[in-house]
């Protein structure tokens, strides 16, 4: 062979083999286009802080803690009638508070107004209310209550609040202090 | 019982100390706050027959004993506010008005002993429980010492036993008045008393003496 033929075979070759580099090369290129992507989505790398540098000079970095955000109240009906039975449970406690004030107040008094009053309430729908009467019935001390506590007793179901009521008109039943003392003073005195 | 620290306590973990005149609901006197008290007491006793015979006092026979002629009279502790309190009062209810001050008088003192408390704090109040041992002395003629009360009151117990307390408070949105609420109770109070001086009633000078006794009030004060 002419050393003409051999050196434009070599070029040749050498052509060749540089083009199946170069197609080589240009058929990859998605590996570092996506991670080029990825980095600019996730965080920048954290600075370091030193134990000295005051925490508010460090950057804020941004993270998905960003999603925190409340989400939207899409529906917030139910909101409303939370607030509304807290509403109305506020004015029944003020209202229930009201009446039991009412019957301490009434417990002091000694005329059949009062009496009859705090009868009535034996009777209230609610039992907070109720348990209160009884308590003022005795405080009231009057004995004309206890056929009233003895047939409450006998017309309620509730365990608890019959032997409340059936107790009540036990205690009413004894003698008080004042009535001992005045019983037993004028005979001690021929003793004396 | 001083139902004051209950509500103290309660003031203290919402951040709540001072008030100011004027009154609501509930027994509220001149800003100041009192729980109605009321005792429920029974006593033994051996009659001349030498059975053994029960007799009952109540709120009404201790202010008898104190003040025969006068009526519409009950009993309340002060809350808060009220210069003394967990001091036991005079109230009249027909003038809404406040009287002695029993506890200072030596007459009627409730003293407690606090064991067990727990404490929640809200946005705008909070609330407090108690628990511990409370005594209750009532004297008609109090002197200087317990043993010279004894002798010289015509009328006297001594009772102590287990209560439990409860108490909340909050904070209105303005931030002008606080609502208070407390509740006490001791059910088993026991405790040795005298009905009368050289009575033929008790054949012992002490005579066994039991049962409960009860505060509760609630109100709003106006703050500062």
């Amino acid at each position: 062979m002419r050393p003409k033929i051999v050196i434009l075979v070599l070029l040749a070759g050498l052509a060749g083999i540089t083009g199946i580099v170069l197609i080589k090369h240009q058929a990859s290129p998605l590996v570092p286009v996506a991670t080029k992507e990825i980095q600019a989505v996730a965080p920048p790398a954290a600075p370091v802080i030193k134990n000295d540098e005051p925490m508010a000079a460090s950057p804020v970095i941004p993270t998905p803690v960003a999603v925190a955000v409340p989400p939207a109240v899409t529906n917030p009906a139910p909101v409303l009638p939370v607030v509304a039975d807290l509403e109305t449970n506020a004015a029944h406690e003020a209202e229930v508070q009201a009446q039991i004030d009412k019957l301490q107040d009434l417990q002091a008094n000694d005329d059949p107004a009062s009496l009859k009053a705090i009868l009535t309430e034996l009777g209230n729908s609610d039992q907070e209310v109720r348990a209160a009467a009884v308590e003022a019935t005795i405080q009231f001390g009057d004995r004309s209550a206890i056929p009233v506590l003895k047939d409450l007793a006998a017309t309620t179901t509730d365990s608890g609040e019959k032997k409340a009521l059936l107790d009540a008109a036990e205690f009413l039943s004894l003698p008080t202090m004042t009535e001992v003392r005045a019983a037993e003073v004028p005979a001690a005195k021929p003793g004396q | 019982m001083k139902l004051n620290q209950v509500v103290t306590g309660c003031a203290l973990a919402a951040g709540l100390m001072a008030f100011a005149p004027q009154s609501q609901a509930g027994v509220v006197v001149d800003n100041g706050l009192y729980a109605t008290v009321t005792v429920k007491l029974t006593v033994v006793y051996a009659s001349s027959c030498t059975q053994l015979k029960k007799a009952s006092v109540t709120n009404k026979q201790i202010l008898s004993a104190l003040y025969p002629s006068v009526k519409n009279l009950t009993l309340v502790a002060g809350v808060q506010n009220t210069g003394a309190d967990g001091d036991v009062f005079v109230y009249d209810t027909s003038t809404k008005t406040i009287g002695d001050d029993l506890t200072a008088l030596g007459e009627l003192t409730i003293n407690n002993n606090e064991f067990v408390t727990t404490s929640k704090v809200k946005n705008n109040g909070g609330s407090a429980t108690s628990n511990g041992t409370v005594g209750i002395t009532f004297y008609d003629t109090p002197s200087d010492n317990q043993v010279d009360s004894e002798d010289a009151s015509a009328n006297w117990f001594e009772v102590s036993g287990v209560y439990s307390a409860k108490a909340s408070q909050s904070v209105n949105k303005a931030d002008t008045q606080t609502s208070i609420k407390v509740s006490a109770q001791a059910n088993e109070l026991s405790g040795q008393c005298q009905i009368t001086p050289n009575s033929t009633v008790g054949k012992s000078d002490f005579l066994p003496i039991f049962g409960s006794a009860t505060a509760s009030g609630s109100g709003k004060l106006n703050n500062l």
